[in-house]
C-alpha cells in the first residue's frame, strides 16, 4: 500500500538538528500513550498530535489605505484520541454540545519545551476523557439498533510514516501590505464602483503529525490568498459583487504588481459590463456553455461534494430520534459523466500548488486516485476512517488540527477524451439552440462566489454551504451569443434544477482551465477565504450542456445612494 | 517574529507623525457631514441630526502562559460610528419599538476606515456608511410611527433626544511610548513563577496597552478630540480542585502611563500572594447557602454597588417598558442607610491614589462628563443620563457611552460610594459580630475577593443579581479563628440588598474593569469602602464535573525538569 522508495528518500532528507517543540510533543505523546488511563475505562489505543505552526499576515486595504494589518505567529495543536478498538471507537459520532476525543488549542509561541508539553498535557487529558464518554454514547446507541452485519470498522490503521521536509520561510508582510495598498488605490479612478476591498492573507510554516503507532511527518505549509473584491449597483438598484483572486502557496508566487493591477482593471470592466447589461425578463431553456472560470465553478459545485469515501458523522439519538446521516458520495459503478471523461485526484501533480502534499493529514503517503473512468464512478477519496466503498486510505485524509480527517480532493482534474475547439463548441451549441427555436445560446463566464457576501462594511468571507435547492450559485457574467459572433450581456438570472445529474448532459468540452480555492473538509464545496477551508486545485474544461434552465431573479433591490461618491468630485 | 513585530509597534506608538495623523479624519468627517446635511435640506424625513464618532486605536497584547510567551500582537484600528436621527427630537428612529425585541436591530457595527489614507479615501468610506445608516433610519422611523399608533400610551412620554449646547474641545491625540519587546521576557518569567505549586494548571500573565484618539463631529457643531491611554498588567492562577471545581484567582492593575505600571519586584510579590491564596483556596472547604449579616470588603463592595444599583440607575432603562425600572418611583425616598452617598463622576482621574478606568472628559455623544448624584444621604436622587431624556430628567449629564461599533446609551463611568460615618475595619468587624449575636447566628461571612458579576434588569426574568465570589471568610461569633471558604456566589434582589447596608468602613478601594451591556463593553471603575449588610444571601457556585488531570504536570516529572 505504501510507496516505500518515496518514504526512504524523504527519510534521508530529514534534518538532524534538535527541534525542541517537536521533541517536547513527542515526549508528551509517548507519556500519554503509556500512562493515560481512567479508572474503569480503557486507555487510548491510538493517539495523534497535529501541530500547525505558521507566521501569519492578514491585511485589508481600501482606496489606497490599510484598514487592517495583523501579523502574528500562530501555533495550534490538534489531538486525536481513539478509545476502544479499530472495530468500534469514539470517532465519527457526535452528540450535541459534547466533545468526541478530537480537539485543539493554541500553544505558546516560544520554543519552550515544558510550556509546550504543559499545553499538550491539558489538551490530551481533556480529549481522552471526552473520548471515553463519546464511546459510551456511541455504544449505547448502537446496542439499541438492529446490528448491521457488513458495518465497516471505525478505523483502518496502516503502516507508520516518517518524513521531514523543511518549513516554508515567513511571509514578507511589508511587501504584501504595499501590494494591497497599490491594488486598492486603483479603485480611486472608478467612482462607479460602490465598494472595494483588497484582502491579503499569507501564512507559512510547517505542519507536523505524530502518532502513537510511530508516524512522524513534517510538511511545509503555506497559503497565500489575495483577493480584490468590488461591488457595483445597476441603475435599477440591483447590486453585484465580484472578485479577482490569486490563491498560491507563498506570497512570492503571486504575479508582479502590473499583472495584478491589470486583473483588477479587468474586474472593474467586468462589473461595468454587468452594470450596463439589461436585466433579464424572460426565462431561458436551452444549451449553455460554461466557459473557463464558470466551468471550474460548475464542477466545484456538482462534483466536489460527492467524492469523499469517509462516512458522515453519525449523530447521537435524542428523545425524539435523530435522522441518520447519509453519505452524499457517488455510488461506485454509476455513470456520473458522459463516456470519455476521466476524473483524477493527484496530490503530487503540481508541488507548487497550495493543495499539494506528499503525506495526508493522517500521515498516509498521498496517492493518485482515478475517481471516474470513462464517465463511471470507480473509487472515492479515502481516509483511515473506512466505508464499504473506501475500505483503506488512499492518502486523502484531510482536516484541520483537532478534527477527524475525511477523504477530500487536493489537485483534482476533469479530463475529456476529446477537446473541441471554441468555434465548433459554439456551432454545436447553436445547432442545439435551434431545437428550442433560439437564434442564440447563453455563454456563462462567471458564477457568483457565495463565499463572498457584500455588506455595508465591505465584503465578508464565510462558509457558504451547499444549498440543496440551488447547488450551483447564480451566474454573474452571462452573454447571449449569436451565430454572427455578436454578444449581448444579460444580468439577473439564476439556475433552476441544475444538479449533479446535469453533468450527464455535457455534450462537448473545450480547453481546460485551472483555479485554486478553499473547500471545507467533508465535501462541502465552498470555503472561507480566511481560515476555514483547505486548499483545492481544480482543473476542468469549458463545457457545453445540452439543456439548462435559467429564470429571472426576482430579488428586490435597494435604491442607489442619494449622494454621488466623493470620488466623482475629482 | 514576535520580537520584530513588537519592536515595530513600539516605534509606531512613539512616532509623533503617526500620532498626529488624525487631522485628515476631522477634515473628512466635516466635509461629508456638511455635504450630507446640505443634500438633504428641505427633503421629507431629512436627518435632523447627524453625528460621527471615530476611534483611532493602537493596541498591544502580550500574554505569557506556563512560563513562555503565548501571544504578542499589535494593531491599529480605526472605526467609524455614524449616528443618524430622522423625525424630530420628540419622536425619532431611535425610539423603542415595543414587542419587536431583537428584530428591531439595525445591524449597526461601525466601519473600519483607512485612517492612514488621504481625505478622499476617508470621505468615500464615510459616504458609504452614512448612506447605509440613513437608509436604516428611514426604514425604522416608519416602524416607530406605526408602533406608536397601534400600542397603548407609553408610561414615559419624554422626547427621544435632548437639546444640548454644542461642545468644542480639541485635545492632543493619544500618544504612548511603550516598548512591548522589553516586557516579553518579564511576563514570561513571572508566569514561570506561578508554576511553583505543582497543582497549578493555568499560569498566565498578560499586558495590554491602548492609545486611542476619539474624534466626534456632529451636525449641531460639536467637535471633540480626546485621547485615552490605558495599560493593564494582569495575572491568573488556576487549577481544578479534587471535587472538580475550577479555582481561578486574578490580580491586575490598570494605569494611564507605562511609568505607572508596577515594578517587577511588586509583580513578583503578586505571584507569591497568588500562590499562597491559591494553595489556601484549594485546601478550603466549599461554602454553603447562607442568609444573614455579611461584610463586603473593599473592591468587592464596589462591584456589588455596580451590579445592584448602578445598572438600575442608567437613565434610558426608566422608559423602556420591558425594563424593571426598580428606582423609577424611588426618587426622593430613603433607599439605604442615611450615611451613604453614591455618585458617578467620570471626571475623576484617580481616587485614593488609584488610576480610574472610567475616566473621560466627554462622553461618546460629545457631552461633557458631570458628577451625577444617584443617592445622597441614603435618599435616591437621580439617574445617569445620556441624551435620551426621561420624565423629570431632561438633560444629559455626560453618561452616554458605547464601545466602538455600537450606539451610546447611559452607562456608568466612575461609580463612587462614600459614607459620612466611616469606621475603622476593626469596628466594622465588631459590628458584624454584634449583628450575628443579635440574630442568634454562630457565624457570618466576609467576602473579600470577587471576580465580577452580572444582573438582569428586565421584567421577563427575575430582577436579580449575582456577584461571583472568589474568596470569603467565615467569621465566628464566639471568637474562633476565621475560616476561608470557596464556591459561593452572592445573590439577591436590588431593593432589599441596597436597603440592607447599615455601615461602611474607612477603606475605599477601587475596582477597575470593563462592563458589558447593550452598548457594548466600556471601561469603568467602582469605588467603595467595605460595607456591612444586615441580610444578604449566598448560593453555591456552579462547578464543572471533570476530574483534575489524570497525569502529573509534565515539569513535575523528573525527566523534564532541566529542559
Amino acid at each position: 500500500m505504501m510507496p516505500t522508495p518515496l518514504v526512504a528518500t524523504l527519510l534521508l532528507a530529514a534534518p538532524t538538528h534538535a527541534d525542541p517543540v517537536v521533541e517536547a510533543l513527542r515526549a508528551e505523546l509517548d507519556r500519554a500513550a503509556a500512562e493515560l488511563a481512567l479508572d474503569g475505562a480503557q486507555p487510548p489505543y491510538f493517539l495523534a498530535y497535529d501541530l500547525m505552526e505558521t507566521e501569519h499576515v492578514e491585511i485589508r486595504a481600501v482606496l489606497g489605505g490599510v484598514i487592517e494589518d495583523e501579523r502574528a505567529p500562530r501555533r495550534e495543536l490538534g489531538v486525536a484520541v481513539r478509545v476502544g478498538g479499530p472495530d468500534e471507537d469514539n470517532a465519527n459520532f457526535t452528540a450535541l454540545g459534547q466533545g468526541d476525543g478530537f480537539g485543539s488549542r493554541d500553544l505558546v509561541i516560544q520554543d519552550h519545551p515544558l510550556a509546550v508539553r504543559h499545553d499538550a498535557w491539558l489538551l490530551t487529558d481533556r480529549e481522552y476523557k471526552q473520548a471515553v464518554e463519546n464511546l459510551a454514547r456511541k455504544q449505547a446507541d448502537r446496542r439499541a439498533e438492529v446490528q448491521q452485519p457488513d458495518r465497516p470498522p471505525d478505523y483502518a490503521p496502516g503502516d507508520p510514516s516518517q518524513s521531514s521536509q523543511p518549513a516554508l520561510p515567513p511571509p514578507d508582510g511589508d511587501t504584501l501590505a504595499e501590494t494591497a495598498r497599490a491594488l486598492s488605490a486603483a479603485f480611486r479612478a472608478h467612482p462607479q464602483v460602490e465598494s472595494s476591498t483588497v484582502y491579503a492573507l499569507s501564512g507559512t510554516g510547517r505542519r507536523v503529525l505524530m502518532d502513537s503507532l510511530g508516524t512522524q511527518v513534517q510538511r511545509p505549509l503555506g497559503e497565500t490568498d489575495l483577493r480584490v473584491v468590488a461591488s457595483v449597483r445597476a441603475p435599477d438598484g440591483q447590486a453585484a459583487w465580484d472578485h479577482a483572486s490569486w490563491y498560491r502557496l507563498t506570497a512570492d508566487q503571486l504575479p508582479a504588481l502590473p499583472e495584478l493591477q491589470a486583473e483588477a482593471e479587468a474586474l472593474t470592466a467586468r462589473l461595468e459590463r454587468w452594470r450596463q447589461a439589461p436585466s433579464a425578463e424572460e426565462e431561458y431553456v436551452g444549451p449553455v456553455i460554461f466557459e473557463g472560470d464558470a466551468a471550474v465553478a460548475l464542477f466545484r459545485s456538482l462534483l466536489l461534494p460527492h467524492l469523499s469515501g469517509t462516512p458522515p458523522s453519525q449523530k447521537a439519538k435524542g428523545r425524539f430520534g435523530q435522522e441518520t446521516a447519509r453519505s452524499d458520495a457517488f455510488r461506485l459503478g454509476r455513470r456520473v459523466l458522459p463516456k470519455g471523461y476521466t476524473v483524477v485526484d493527484d496530490p503530487l501533480a503540481d508541488p507548487t500548488s497550495p493543495a499539494s502534499f506528499a503525506f495526508d493529514d493522517e500521515g498516509v503517503p498521498a496517492q493518485r486516485v482515478e475517481l471516474i473512468q470513462d464517465g463511471v464512478s470507480r473509487s472515492l477519496l479515502a481516509s483511515r476512517t473506512p466505508s464499504k466503498d473506501a475500505p483503506t486510505s488512499n492518502g486523502h485524509g484531510r482536516c484541520f488540527p483537532g478534527q477527524m480527517a475525511r477523504g477530500m480532493p487536493s489537485l483534482l482534474a476533469v479530463t475529456p477524451d476529446r477537446e473541441t475547439s471554441w468555434r465548433r463548441l459554439v456551432q454545436k451549441g447553436l445547432t442545439l439552440a435551434a431545437d428550442y427555436d433560439l437564434d442564440y445560446l447563453l455563454v456563462v463566464r462567471r458564477l457568483r462566489d457565495p463565499s463572498i457576501e457584500g455588506g455595508s462594511d465591505g465584503p465578508r468571507f464565510f462558509l457558504a454551504q451547499a444549498d440543496e435547492e440551488a447547488p450551483v450559485p447564480a451566474p454573474l457574467e452571462v452573454v447571449r451569443l449569436y451565430a454572427d459572433g455578436r454578444e449581448e450581456p444579460v444580468r439577473g438570472l439564476r439556475f433552476e434544477g441544475l444538479d449533479r445529474r446535469s453533468l450527464r448532459d455535457i455534450v462537448a468540452a473545450g480547453t481546460v482551465h485551472t483555479r485554486s480555492f478553499l473547500a471545507q473538509p467533508g465535501g462541502k464545496p465552498w470555503g472561507d477565504g480566511a481560515t476555514h477551508g483547505l486548499p483545492v486545485t481544480l482543473t476542468a474544461p469549458t463545457v457545453l450542456l445540452s439543456e439548462v434552465e435559467l429564470l429571472p431573479d426576482e430579488a428586490t433591490s435597494e435604491k442607489p445612494p442619494r449622494l454621488p461618491s466623493p470620488l466623482e468630485e475629482r | 517574529m514576535p520580537a520584530l513585530l513588537a519592536s515595530a509597534i513600539a516605534l509606531a506608538l512613539a512616532d509623533p507623525a503617526l500620532a498626529a495623523a488624525d487631522e485628515p479624519i476631522l477634515e473628512a468627517l466635516q466635509a461629508e457631514l456638511a455635504r450630507t446635511m446640505q443634500a438633504w435640506e428641505g427633503q421629507e424625513d431629512a436627518p435632523y441630526f447627524l453625528g460621527y464618532r471615530v476611534s483611532d486605536s493602537f493596541q498591544v497584547e502580550l500574554r505569557a502562559e506556563q512560563g513562555a510567551l503565548a501571544a504578542s500582537r499589535a494593531d491599529r484600528r480605526c472605526l467609524l460610528d455614524v449616528s443618524v436621527r430622522v423625525g424630530n427630537p420628540e419622536l425619532d428612529n431611535t425610539h423603542a419599538i415595543r414587542d419587536e425585541y431583537w428584530f428591531n436591530q439595525t445591524g449597526h457595527q461601525g466601519l473600519r476606515l483607512p485612517c492612514e489614507g488621504d481625505v478622499l479615501a476617508l470621505r468615500t468610506e464615510i459616504w458609504r456608511e452614512t448612506d447605509q445608516e440613513i437608509r436604516d433610519a428611514l426604514r425604522t422611523i416608519h416602524k416607530v410611527r406605526a408602533n406608536r399608533s397601534v400600542k397603548v400610551e407609553e408610561t414615559d412620554r419624554s422626547p427621544d433626544f435632548s437639546r444640548e449646547e454644542p461642545q468644542v474641545h480639541l485635545g492632543e491625540p493619544a500618544a504612548l511610548e511603550f516598548d512591548p519587546r522589553a516586557w516579553e521576557p518579564v511576563i514570561a518569567g513571572l508566569s514561570a513563577l506561578l508554576l511553583a505549586d505543582p497543582s497549578v494548571e493555568v499560569a498566565m500573565v498578560q499586558l495590554d496597552a491602548l492609545a486611542r484618539t476619539q474624534t466626534i463631529v456632529t451636525s449641531e457643531g460639536t467637535r471633540i478630540r480626546q485621547p485615552r491611554t490605558w495599560l493593564r498588567v494582569a495575572m491568573e492562577i488556576g487549577s481544578t480542585a479534587p471535587d472538580g471545581m475550577e479555582l481561578d484567582l486574578y490580580r491586575w492593575k490598570d494605569v494611564h502611563t507605562p511609568g505607572d505600571l508596577p515594578s517587577q519586584e511588586v509583580l513578583r510579590g503578586w505571584t507569591d500572594e497568588l500562590l499562597r491564596d491559591h494553595a489556601a483556596l484549594r485546601a478550603a472547604p466549599r461554602g454553603e447557602p447562607y442568609s444573614g449579616p455579611l461584610i463586603l470588603r473593599g473592591a468587592a463592595a464596589g462591584v456589588f454597588v455596580h451590579e445592584v444599583l448602578g445598572h438600575r440607575a442608567e437613565g434610558h432603562r426608566q422608559k423602556d417598558e420591558d425594563e424593571g425600572q426598580t428606582f423609577r418611583d424611588q426618587v426622593g425616598r430613603l433607599v439605604t442607610h442615611p450615611s451613604i452617598t453614591i455618585y458617578d463622576d467620570p471626571r475623576l482621574e484617580t481616587y485614593a491614589n488609584e488610576f480610574l478606568n472610567g475616566h473621560y472628559l466627554y462622553d461618546d455623544e460629545g457631552q461633557p462628563a458631570q458628577r451625577a448624584v444617584i443617592i445622597e444621604d441614603g435618599v435616591f436622587r437621580g439617574f445617569l443620563m445620556s441624551r435620551s431624556p426621561i420624565e423629570g430628567f431632561g438633560q444629559s449629564n455626560g453618561h452616554g457611552r458605547a464601545q466602538d461599533g455600537r450606539l451610546p446609551v447611559s452607562r456608568m463611568g466612575n461609580t463612587v460610594v462614600e459614607s459620612s460615618e466611616p469606621m475603622p475595619w476593626e469596628q466594622l468587624r465588631r459590628r458584624l459580630i454584634q449583628a450575628l449575636r443579635e440574630q442568634g447566628r454562630a457565624w457570618g461571612l466576609v467576602v473579600d475577593e470577587i471576580g465580577g458579576g452580572f444582573t438582569t434588569t428586565g421584567r421577563t426574568f427575575p430582577n436579580s443579581f449575582n456577584v461571583r465570589v472568589e474568596t470569603a471568610w467565615r467569621v465566628y461569633a464566639d471568637g474562633r479563628p476565621d475560616e476561608l471558604v470557596r464556591g459561593i456566589d452572592l445573590v439577591g434582589t436590588p431593593l432589599v440588598a441596597i436597603g440592607s447596608i447599615v455601615a461602611a468602613g474607612d477603606d475605599p478601594a477601587v475596582f477597575n474593569g470593563f462592563c458589558g451591556a447593550e452598548s457594548g463593553s466600556v471601561p469603568n471603575s467602582a469605588i467603595s469602602p467595605s460595607l456591612l449588610m444586615l441580610q444578604m444571601e449566598v448560593q453555591r457556585k456552579e462547578k464543572d464535573q471533570d476530574r483534575p488531570p489524570l497525569l502529573p504536570r509534565p515539569d513535575t516529572e523528573g525527566e523534564g525538569r532541566d529542559s
